[in-house]
């Protein structure tokens, strides 16, 4: 197992992870199913990260949807994809699966960490489309950025932090301004070359997210390691 | 080819999620993209006894209507906090009444044209209830 193989395998456990949280939190379901889930999960990410990458990645796959599809229904229909439901592992593992069937057997390994990568360049460049066909540059405007960072205020250093900024309004635009750009560049990922530097900028990104906005997702920050690693 | 196979799958995956929409693993992305009139927001808060604190300082209320409450005909970007905050005090009802006047409402936030950004409470429905 390589470093970047047993990453994503790791990635793949946080993917699903989530929305088992989600269904202990949120739907009560039992510490026993949500414990089997997790064992069976795990096991199909060792099978994918130990040489057998198509049927640990399709059972990772179909259990990381289950678990996506049990959350969706503990919540009124819609709630939870139109409050932003994203999976990025499965998602790049879906580019992976998919290049192990189509393409020459010693070809595919190679190849399927670049359709991965070329998958995660096209999740940062429809971020940024989303905004620019809704807003365009306007979107980067910093009243209703403002009003999304006092919103997350409240007791605490990170909270007065917030507040700090939310109370500035030429660096809430300027943040604005460079988060949307940094997600712009995300699309340069799928050129090899360029991963570790686009890489770095798309972590400060997530870490960014992290401290002003309260999202944190270790599966974003280690899916766009893995892909950015050397094979 | 590895350029080629990386640019033809972020062309495809993208194609696809714009023609899907939010089926997981596809998604449009479009997390806080709708931001046009965002000048307010509001969010459930709790006043005990005169004092603001967050609803999940509440360790027991009394029996309350919390539609008043809900999310939809407010503006909130934190819809998952206020259905966890809603969920949180269907979870810590108690028979009550308890020692302390409880206020359930939103906290409204605003910003004007010049970006100035204000703050108060709305009180929607009143209960007795104590602090943890």
């Amino acid at each position: 197992m390589s470093l970047r193989e047993g990453l994503f395998a790791l990635a793949l456990l946080f993917a699903g992870l989530r929305p088992a949280v989600a269904l202990r939190r949120d739907a009560g379901l039992g510490a026993g199913p949500i414990g089997a889930f997790i064992a069976l999960l795990a096991l199909a990410a060792l099978l994918f990260a130990s040489g057998w990458p198509r049927l640990g990645g399709s059972a990772a796959l179909a259990l990381i949807l289950l678990a996506r599809r049990r959350q969706f229904a503990a919540w009124p229909a819609g709630t939870v994809e139109r409050l932003g439901a994203y999976d990025p592992a499965a998602a790049a593992l879906l580019g992976h699966l998919v290049v192990w069937m189509l393409a020459p057997a010693d070809r595919a390994p190679a190849l399927a960490w670049e359709a991965g990568s070329g998958v995660v360049a096209a999740t940062y460049g429809l971020a940024a489309l989303a905004k620019l066909r809704e807003m365009g540059l306007g979107w980067a405007d910093p009243r209703a950025h403002a009003l999304l960072l006092i919103e997350r205020s409240g007791p605490g250093v990170i909270g007065a932090l917030r507040a700090g900024v939310a109370h500035r309004p030429a660096l809430v635009g300027a943040l604005a301004r460079l988060a949307l750009l940094v997600e712009l560049c995300g699309l340069l990922f799928v050129w090899p070359e360029a991963r570790p530097a686009v890489a770095l900028a798309l972590l400060g990104l997530h870490a960014g997210f992290a401290l002003l906005y309260g999202y944190w997702h270790p599966e974003w920050a280690l899916v766009l390691l893995v892909h950015a690693l050397p094979p | 080819m590895e350029t080629l196979v990386a640019a033809v799958a972020a062309l495809i995956y993208g194609a696809l999620c714009l023609l899907l929409g939010e089926r997981t693993p596809f998604s449009r992305f479009g997390m806080y993209a709708r931001l046009q009139g965002y000048t307010q927001a509001a969010r459930p808060w709790a006043r005990v006894e005169g004092q603001l604190c967050a609803i999940s300082a509440l360790a027991a209320v009394a029996p309350v209507d919390l539609d008043p409450l809900r999310p939809g005909p407010y503006p909130c970007s934190q819809t998952w906090a206020a259905l966890r905050d809603l969920r949180w005090i269907e979870s810590h009802v108690g028979p009550g009444p308890f020692a302390d006047r409880v206020e359930l409402g939103l906290l409204w936030w605003s910003v004007d044209d010049q970006g100035r950004l204000c703050q108060r409470f709305e009180p929607r429905c009143a209960t007795t209830g104590r602090r943890a």
